[in-house]
């Protein structure tokens, strides 16, 4: 079953906390973020969305970003990530 | 838009020029007089940038930072030291404070404003 | 509006005026041993205050003797330098060097540079003033642009890197930048990995990328190092890492410059690419071991891992983590905060305004007075019944024009503060002249007055203040001998008194030596010779033109300046100053003055068919006169006699000169004044007009003094009227002194 989560407008180093418990609470099922709503992401919750989009697809399943808001985009952009980073399945 | 910043400082003179510099260019100013005044400024507004002088009446820039840290909201919300001194031993107490950066005083407006792009984009 | 920066200068003098106060509380404090540990603080931030506006505006001789005052502090305050007596001097004279330092800079005067330099000589004798700070602040100054400020001592990489080989960097990987090609641009390598520390300072990657991205366009490639288990997610912080390639002629120190707050908290490498066309031109690389070329200057590609000795062992090689080719990031601009700001900001409590709008301001509603007082005129003529809207409104609007002057009155009181700061300086610098001690005991600090009159005060006030320094208290052998304390006290208090300011300066001297007064007098033939005084006539004498009673010309007198000047500023200023002395006890000034200067409550009354306007609060009482109130006495004179207690009659009409002597009528007025404490004396005057505020216009400047007259005013219905200075009458009256007179009548 996919989970549908949508992603904070401030995605900043104060946010990771509360990101992480709402990620923790899905574990064990399909992810998609949504982050049409996204304003800023930064190095920490990136840090995190990589690592469960990592951990989750060694365990057979998917993390995925939707509807990237063309600031999260940006943000991705300058991090050197696309929206594709974050399609599908990592290897 | 526009960055949020909350500059901290006892000296209305500070205060003036930083508004000025800050202003102009686009951020939207909030000012305190001391770290007490500046605890009461951050009950109602959530700063992108903190901007803090040290030495203070009633709550000084050490103490305001500590409060600021322990603060769920302004956790990890950057703050710059103003200081006249730039010694190394005072970024380290700064750091340790949990200061995120510093601006030596006196500073050019583009500095300043550097320096809070570094921190708060 | 003009010039912001200005404008902040402006304003910087004004709060240094208020810091400087503020740190003199806080010496004086010290002084008196009455200082807490926050006493000390409060000085040194002051100072450290003044230090930190000067250095913004360029005032460097404020700033370096501002510094070396705070150094000295702070010792004081982190308790390594404990304050004694001549410290806590010292300071002092430095608190008085600062105000003079904050004034010459404000009015571009050249400052008296030799007393300066001593008295930093004198501090650093307490702690030596060390260059170390100054020099690290050149270093530390972050100066992203001007790289010649960079001392060799900077921890940055060398700028002179050695040329890379290029063709060899775009062989080892082409996919890694596709769009830089064989470049001609010189490039940066930077490699950095974030530390859990550099979050928890509150530094973002985020904008330390966009940062790079100022400086040109960036290639960036991000590496994720992959957590083990779920348990690692709670160690976030250090599993990202960037390798970024920018497109710049910087050398490597604009990176460290802009990683200057991640430094210590992130792992940061950046490496110079030379562009193909300053390889060109600038080849050292012959100088250069090639290790050393090899070593610090990699290909971005590989990086990673085996070119950094520090790097940790955990890091992946970077091909764990296949990347398609790295996409282009967006145009590398930074985005720019938008212009607008959208809130207003916080102010403080307080406004600053132009001291000229607020003339203006006062000034209208000057007209505003007369205006409404013309038009209650008009009104009261149309006989229109007191009950009707028309009246009602009327009396609201009275109402309301008062609350508005008074309100703007308030504008320009000020505490008078400051003025008893500056006091405290001229008691230290002219009893150190004469070598006395003197203390000098505030009351009333806070009392308000008129901004003006507080400006020029200062004269009359250090006129008085030396006077008292020098004449009036006595040597210390002296004190001794007569039982005092070794240390004089001056007294300075001000009050609001009956709608009045009262300022007095006492002393506990040996008060006025009216013998020596006297004879001074009638050798300068200021006196006739037989002349009999009262001890408060020969008090007067203190104020006449030319006297002065110092036998010595000592380091204080000598100035030329008498106490008739200090009367002549105090009357110009519509005050009045009287002295009270007691032989052995001391002698006090006191100084009455308006509360403002633009307004008074007159009583408008007639004589003689002239309109003239006397401040109310010179008036006691008011008495209508039957003929056989009067009682003559010898000389022609007559006297009133008011509650068994005879007063002397003026008439005004006569006095002015407006009519002859005439015998009185009934029904005749007589307005009771009291020119000194307990002394009465009466005015006759025809009729009562009204009772009104008026708005004072100064003859001064076009008529020069008029005895008697204070000032002149505008009546509602456009009538010019005199404002008369009835204390000022009574004692230029012609004949006989009429205070003499009462005082053998009663």
């Amino acid at each position: 079953m996919t989970k549908q989560v949508a992603l904070e407008t401030k995605l900043d180093s104060a946010a990771v906390d509360k990101l992480r418990t709402i990620l923790l609470a899905e574990q064990g099922d399909d992810i998609t973020l949504d982050g049409s709503g996204v304003q800023q992401i930064g190095g920490m919750c990136l840090e995190l969305l990589m690592s469960v989009r990592h951990l989750w697809g060694a365990a057979g399943h998917d993390v995925t970003i939707e509807n990237p808001s063309e600031q999260m985009l940006d943000d991705l952009g300058r991090f050197g990530l696309t929206a594709e980073d974050f399609q599908g399945r990592p290897a | 838009m526009s960055l949020s910043v909350l500059a901290v400082d006892d000296s209305r003179t500070m205060r003036d020029m930083i508004n000025l510099a800050l202003r102009t260019e686009g951020f939207d100013v909030h000012l305190a007089d001391d770290g007490e005044h500046g605890l009461e400024v951050l009950d109602d507004i959530d700063p992108d940038v903190i901007i803090t002088d040290i030495n203070m009446p009633r709550l000084d820039g050490f103490g305001f930072i500590d409060a600021v840290r322990l603060r769920e909201d302004t956790r990890t919300t950057p703050i710059l030291v103003l200081t006249t001194e730039s010694s190394a031993e005072l970024k380290t107490k700064a750091r340790t404070a949990g200061a995120t950066g510093w601006i030596v005083k006196p500073f050019a407006q583009d500095k300043l404003v550097r320096a809070l792009k570094m921190v708060a984009g | 509006m003009s010039d912001p920066m200005q404008e902040i200068m402006a304003s910087f003098f004004i709060e240094c005026e208020e810091l400087h106060e503020s740190l003199v509380d806080a010496l004086q404090l010290l002084a008196d041993g009455e200082s807490d540990i926050e006493t000390i603080n409060v000085a040194f931030r002051a100072v450290h205050s003044i230090k930190g506006g000067a250095g913004a505006f360029g005032l460097d001789a404020l700033v370096d003797f501002a510094h070396q005052f705070e150094t000295v502090m702070d010792a004081c305050r982190s308790g390594t330098l404990s304050i004694d007596t001549p410290l806590n001097e010292l300071f002092l004279r430095c608190s008085d060097m600062l105000s003079d330092l904050i004034r010459c800079s404000r009015d571009g005067e050249d400052v008296d540079a030799a007393t300066s330099t001593g008295l930093i000589a004198e501090l650093s004798g307490y702690v030596p003033s060390e260059d170390e700070g100054e020099v690290e602040e050149i270093e530390f100054q972050p100066m992203v642009l001007d790289l010649g400020e960079l001392g060799p001592g900077s921890d940055a990489l060398p700028m002179d890197l050695p040329p890379l080989d290029l063709p060899s960097l775009d062989d080892s990987d082409e996919t890694e930048a596709p769009e830089l090609g064989p470049s001609d641009k010189a490039r940066l390598a930077v490699e950095f990995r974030a530390e859990g520390e550099l979050y928890e300072s509150g530094n973002e990657p985020l904008f330390l990328i966009k940062a790079l991205a100022d400086l040109g366009r960036c290639e960036t490639k991000l590496t994720l190092d992959p957590p083990k288990s779920i348990d690692d997610l709670n160690t976030l912080g250090s599993r990202l890492s960037w390798n970024i390639v920018v497109e710049t002629d910087m050398p490597p120190t604009a990176v460290h410059e802009i990683f200057e707050f991640a430094e210590g908290l992130c792992k940061l490498n950046v490496v110079a690419i030379p562009g193909s066309a300053a390889a060109l031109t600038k080849d050292v690389s012959t100088e250069v071991p090639v290790e050393a070329a090899e070593s610090s200057a990699p290909a971005p590609a590989e990086a990673q891992s085996s070119n950094t000795p520090d790097a940790p062992a955990a890091a992946p090689a970077p091909a764990s983590k296949p990347e398609e080719p790295a996409p282009i990031p967006k145009p590398a601009a930074a985005k720019a905060p938008e212009k607008a700001a959208t809130t207003p900001p916080k102010t403080s409590p307080t406004v600053r305004v132009d001291l000229e709008r607020i003339e203006r301001l006062v000034n209208l509603v000057g007209e505003l007075v007369i205006n409404q007082a013309m038009l209650s005129q008009s009104i009261a003529e149309e006989n229109i019944p007191p009950n009707s809207p028309v009246s009602a409104g009327l009396d609201e609007f009275m109402q309301l024009t008062r609350n508005i002057q008074e309100s703007v009155m308030m504008i320009r009181a000020q505490p008078v503060k400051s003025l008893f700061q500056r006091m405290s300086r001229i008691v230290r610098e002219s009893s150190a002249a004469v070598d006395k001690t003197v203390k000098l005991v505030t009351d009333g600090e806070n009392t308000e007055i008129d901004k003006t009159a507080i400006e020029r005060l200062a004269d009359p006030l250090t006129h008085m203040i030396r006077n008292a320094v020098d004449h009036g208290l006595e040597d210390a052998e002296t004190r001794i001998a007569q039982g005092k304390s070794k240390q004089g006290e001056i007294k300075l208090r001000a009050a609001h008194k009956s709608g009045r300011v009262l300022i007095e300066v006492s002393d506990d001297g040996a008060g006025i030596n009216r013998e020596k007064v006297k004879s001074k007098a009638m050798e300068k033939g200021l006196i006739p010779d037989e002349a009999i005084l009262s001890d408060s006539e020969i008090d007067q004498l203190l104020f006449l033109p030319g006297f002065s009673t110092a036998t010595e010309v000592s380091n204080l007198s000598g100035r030329g300046v008498g106490m008739d000047v200090v009367k002549t500023q105090i009357t110009s200023l519509g005050g009045r100053v009287t002295i009270e002395s007691t032989p052995g006890a001391g002698t006090t000034f006191a100084i009455s003055l308006p509360l403002t200067l633009a307004v008074l409550d007159g009583m408008v009354i007639t004589v003689a068919q002239e309109t003239l306007v006397i401040p109310l609060n010179a008036i006691v009482e008011t008495l209508s006169l039957s003929v056989d109130d009067l009682k003559p006495v010898a000389g022609g004179q007559s006297v009133l006699c008011v509650r068994e207690q005879f007063v002397p009659v003026l008439d005004l009409g006569v006095e002015l000169g407006y009519r002859e002597e005439a015998p009185m009528q009934d029904g005749t007025i007589a307005l009771l004044i009291s020119p000194e404490e307990g002394v009465l004396v009466a005015l006759l005057v025809d009729t009562i007009e009204d009772q009104r505020q008026v708005v004072i216009k100064g003859m001064q400047e076009s008529y020069g003094r008029v005895p008697g007259v204070a000032a002149a005013t505008i009546l509602g219905d456009g009538q010019i009227a005199l404002i008369l200075d009835p204390n000022d009458l009574v004692q230029n009256a012609t004949g006989d002194d009429l205070v003499i007179t009462q005082k053998k009548a009663s």
